[in-house]
Order: C-alpha cells, then sequence, then structure tokens
C-alpha cells in the first residue's frame, strides 16, 4: 500500500492483483471531489487512456506495470478538482414513467410535485458504469429519493430515466432493472461509434420536461447531449 | 466465395476474440472466448494470430458447412466431433475439404469447445473486438448469436498445409477434479472465521443458471460480520462477490464493471480459462495463492 498527494488530495494505491490497482481518496475535505471525478481526470492522461475505471468511491487502473512504475505516471497527472463544470440541458418524457403511482405513494407527494423539485435540484453527474452506458447523477433533495424496487423489472426500455437510492439515473441500452422508472429521455448521451460520452463526472444536469410529441420528434432526430450544453 | 454455413445452431454459439477493452468505464465488459487458453491454442494451430476471432460453442455444438478447403483447428471441451461421419482428434491441426460438415454431440468433458478456422471471419469489428455481447447487441455475427443458415466469410490466403498439434501436457485438463486458486479480495476482512474457512473447506459447485455474465457459487452461504453499507465499487472478471448470507457470485466475462457486494476473493486471470470449463454440479474446490 503506498500513498501519494495529488493537488492537495491524499491517495492511498494498492495492488488487488498483478495489473491491477485501486485508488481511494484518503478523507477528502471536498465533498465534490469523489474518486470517479479522480478517475475521469486520470483518465484524460493518455498514459491511462482505456486502463481506468471509477466509481464514486474507487478508481481502479488496469494496465500491466508494476506499483512503482504506476505511482510515477500516476505523479504526473494534471489533477485539476476545480475545473469549470459545463451545463447541459436534460430533455426528459416524464409522461413515459411507469412507476408513478408508486414514487406517488413512497414519498408521498404528487407527479407534478416531484417533477417541479427534480426541476430545481442541482443534478451533476456522478458516475458511469454498472451497464453498457448507464449514468449515475446526484443532487436529489431527500423528499424525493426512494427506494430500489425489491424485485427487478426483468426489462426497462433504453433511454428510462429512474430514481434509486440517493441518485436518479439513465438506461441507454434495454436492460434488467431495479430503479423507480419515472421518464424517458430521448437523446442519446454516448456516440454510437466511439461509444464516448461528452459530458464528464460533476457536469450539471438541468432536467426539462418535455410532451409525448417533443419526445418523438426528438427521438426521431436521434439528437445527441451536445446539442443542449447551455453556454 | 470462402464461407463457412451454419447448418445447426448449438445451444449457445457465438463468434468471441481475445476481448474488448478500454470500455470498463463506461459499463462495458471485456467479454472474449471464456477459456482464452484453449482459443489460443486453437489459434496456433492454424498459424493465426493469437487475437483473432474463432467460434465459441457451449456444451451443445453447431454443426458446420465448409464451402471452401480450409485449415481447421477444435479446441477445449470434448464435444465428440466428427466431420462427414469419421471422428476426428482435438488439439491438431484439420484439413477439410469444400462441401465437409462439421458436428459433434453435447461435451463428454468440459463447457466450452473453440472451431478455429485459419484466416479472418469477416464480422464487423465493434468497439475494437470481435466479440459479441449480449447485453448490447454487439459484435459477433450481426449483433447476435449464430443461427441456422448464417454464412461467415473468411477472409486471408490458406497458407501451405503442414500438421500440427499440442503435446498432451499442454492441452487443458478437463476430466480430474478441478483444483481453482484465488487470492484475497479487497473486502476479505467483511467475512466471518467461518466464511473465510469455508472457501477453503467446502467442496462448491456451480450452479445451473450461470452464464458467460456471472458464475453462482453453490456450496456455502458466506456471513459478513459487518451490516453491509458499502458503496458501488469496480469489478472486473474473476472476482468473486458475496452478497451477505447468499451465495458467492463470480463476475465473469461478460459481467458488470461495477457493483455493491464485497470482493472477498479473486480468481487470477490466468485460471479463469480452468474455471470456465467447470460443469454445472461438478464438484471442484478453492485453494490460497499469493
Amino acid at each position: 500500500m503506498k500513498s501519494l498527494q495529488l493537488s492537495n488530495i491524499n491517495l492511498i494505491v494498492d495492488t488487488i492483483i498483478a495489473g491491477r490497482y485501486r485508488i481511494i481518496i484518503d478523507e477528502p475535505s471536498d465533498k465534490r471531489i469523489s474518486a470517479a471525478v479522480l478517475g475521469q481526470q486520470i483518465s484524460e492522461n493518455s498514459f491511462f487512456k482505456g486502463c481506468v475505471s471509477a466509481t464514486e468511491a474507487e478508481v481502479m487502473i488496469t494496465k500491466d506495470l508494476n506499483i512503482e512504475d504506476l505511482m510515477t505516471h500516476l505523479a504526473k497527472v494534471k489533477f485539476k478538482p476545480d475545473r469549470r463544470r459545463k451545463k447541459y440541458m436534460l430533455p426528459v418524457c416524464f409522461e413515459e414513467g411507469i412507476d408513478w403511482d408508486d414514487v406517488e405513494q413512497q414519498l408521498s407527494m404528487d407527479k407534478e410535485k416531484v417533477i417541479k423539485k427534480l426541476k430545481q435540484s442541482d443534478i451533476s453527474i456522478a458516475s458511469f458504469g454498472f451497464l453498457p452506458g448507464f449514468v449515475y447523477m446526484s443532487g436529489l433533495p431527500t423528499e424525493i429519493q426512494c427506494h430500489r424496487k425489491s424485485k427487478p423489472e426483468a426489462r426497462v426500455p433504453a433511454g428510462s430515466f429512474g430514481l434509486g437510492g440517493p441518485y436518479a439515473g439513465i438506461y441507454h441500452i434495454v436492460s434488467p432493472g431495479g430503479w423507480q422508472i419515472i421518464g424517458n429521455c430521448p437523446v442519446s448521451l454516448f456516440n454510437s461509434d466511439t461509444f464516448e460520452c461528452p459530458l464528464k463526472v460533476n457536469d450539471r444536469l438541468v432536467i426539462q420536461p418535455i410532451t409525448i410529441d417533443e419526445h418523438k420528434i426528438l427521438a426521431a432526430e436521434s439528437m445527441n447531449i451536445e446539442m443542449y450544453q447551455k453556454r | 466465395m470462402s464461407y463457412l454455413k451454419v447448418i445447426k445452431k448449438g445451444l449457445y454459439t457465438s463468434i468471441q476474440d481475445a476481448g474488448r477493452y478500454g470500455y470498463a468505464q463506461y459499463g462495458i465488459p471485456q467479454s472474449g472466448a471464456m477459456d482464452s487458453y484453449s482459443a489460443k491454442l486453437a489459434h496456433k494451430l492454424v498459424n493465426n494470430n493469437q487475437e483473432s476471432a474463432l467460434i465459441e460453442c457451449t456444451y451443445i455444438p453447431p454443426v458446420i458447412e465448409f464451402h471452401k478447403n480450409y485449415i481447421i483447428s477444435l479446441t477445449g471441451a470434448d464435444m465428440r466431433w466428427h466431420i462427414n461421419d469419421f471422428t476426428v482428434p482435438r488439439f491438431t491441426s484439420l484439413y477439410v475439404r469444400k462441401g465437409s460438415i462439421l458436428k459433434g454431440s453435447s461435451a463428454a468433458d468440459g463447457v466450452r469447445a473453440y472451431i478455429a478456422v485459419q484466416g479472418e471471419l469477416d464480422v464487423d469489428m465493434v468497439l475494437g473486438s470481435k466479440s459479441y455481447y449480449s447485453g448490447m447487441s454487439l459484435g459477433g455475427f450481426q449483433g447476435r448469436l449464430l443461427e441456422q443458415g448464417d454464412q461467415i466469410k473468411i477472409l486471408g490466403k490458406r497458407s501451405k498445409w503442414s500438421f500440427k498439434y499440442i503435446a498432451d501436457e499442454e492441452r487443458p485438463d478437463l476430466k480430474s477434479e478441478k483444483l481453482i486458486p484465488i487470492t484475497r479480495g479487497p473486502e476479505w476482512h467483511y467475512l466471518d472465521q467461518d466464511a473465510k474457512a469455508s472457501f477453503i473447506s467446502s467442496k462448491w459447485t456451480i450452479s445451473s443458471q450461470s452464464d458467460r455474465m456471472a458464475a453462482l457459487l453453490l456450496g456455502h452461504k458466506i456471513n459478513l460480520k459487518i451490516d453491509l453499507n458499502m458503496p458501488s465499487v469496480p469489478v472486473f472478471p474473476g472476482i468473486i462477490q458475496t452478497p451477505p448470507n447468499e451465495n458467492p457470485i463470480v463476475v465473469l466475462n461478460d459481467g458488470q464493471t461495477s457493483g455493491g457486494y464485497p470482493r472477498a476473493a479473486i480468481i487470477p486471470a490466468n485460471s479463469l480459462s480452468v474455471f470456465n470449463q467447470i460443469r454445472p454440479l461438478e464438484p471442484f474446490r478453492f485453494f490460497f495463492v499469493n
């Protein structure tokens, strides 16, 4: 186990198994600095491109090298925790939600109020992963956080917008899903050829409710999230 | 034209290569041949690059018709292979004539068998790999498993025939009881004493519900000594997750890239080939390595 100071945060690095390393942040002072933010910035260093996966809790590096060489290269990463966050509009059609009854009951709040709270929340990208293209979003106020389903659905549609614990999330592909589905986003967050996402961890999202007709039009246009950046 | 034709699809027959790397960050698993050791041997026998694509058969093999003369090889599980009703050996190069038909029966040992053809299977490279991944209908033959009637084009010139074989001691031993090495995972200390001991003392089997994503281990339910309240962390093939008071789960090639269960132990990458040939309900044991 080794430690390293990057910018003003302390990292703990250790070997999980040959060629796999994990990095955790030792007592972060700033709550916005999660391992997902760190992972994103490490992956932008060309030496680590394609070798990084991260959740909010931990960064994993997959590379054939010894820990001393890893530490040398990690020390060269330019870590800027205060990088400017971009802001995007995220169109969501709440008429496409299938679990509204459950959600209204669980939160003792009607649909319109939940949508209003969502619109007003400071939502940001928390991390990616779990399933292909899944996006975790943080920033939900506690009064609209709800439980995951005790039995996951076998199949939720691509673009489903759901609530699960402290997070909101978007399912990029048709997949099994245990979150409460309250809407659908017609805009793809990923480039279909390279599977890269223009959104970065910590970027902000402003939820924009849309009608069923607008959803149809946007879905048919195969719009990309980059067109929704607010400047 | 140079192609293979699928006459019968088999149980779960897909095109796989060495895997799709670099997209775990966005939740895309590595996929690739489950018994990568046998896949490499298959390519070696036909002079292919080790990263090439081949056909992975699962338990019940497909029936394949060859529309040109080819050099092929058969490795992995014993599917009791026949070409035109003549028994053919595994782990050697084979010369098949145009019009020949390859068939077999359900695996006599192991689970997964490989068919390599000299040259290149002409299917799309998706995100750097030809491996089929069911979760996103990615790669493979048009984003799916092989189906009856599919014609897989073969690119590249055939080299001169030469007989090659893999020596007995280099072939995977699929018959004896398997001993699978494990190392302690990052959350090993979450397990209570009984759970720690059970990894070594138990006889384990793999549930028949297992697939390319994960293997469910039957043998001992694992108790945790602390309440489970852990955040989601990255995982990779070989990680053994232990949900509280449940059967352990081994994350495999098509598995998720993060999870919220303790990563109690890890099967090293070079031992996954052996692990992935264990049949459902076939007993095996773990032992610790450092």
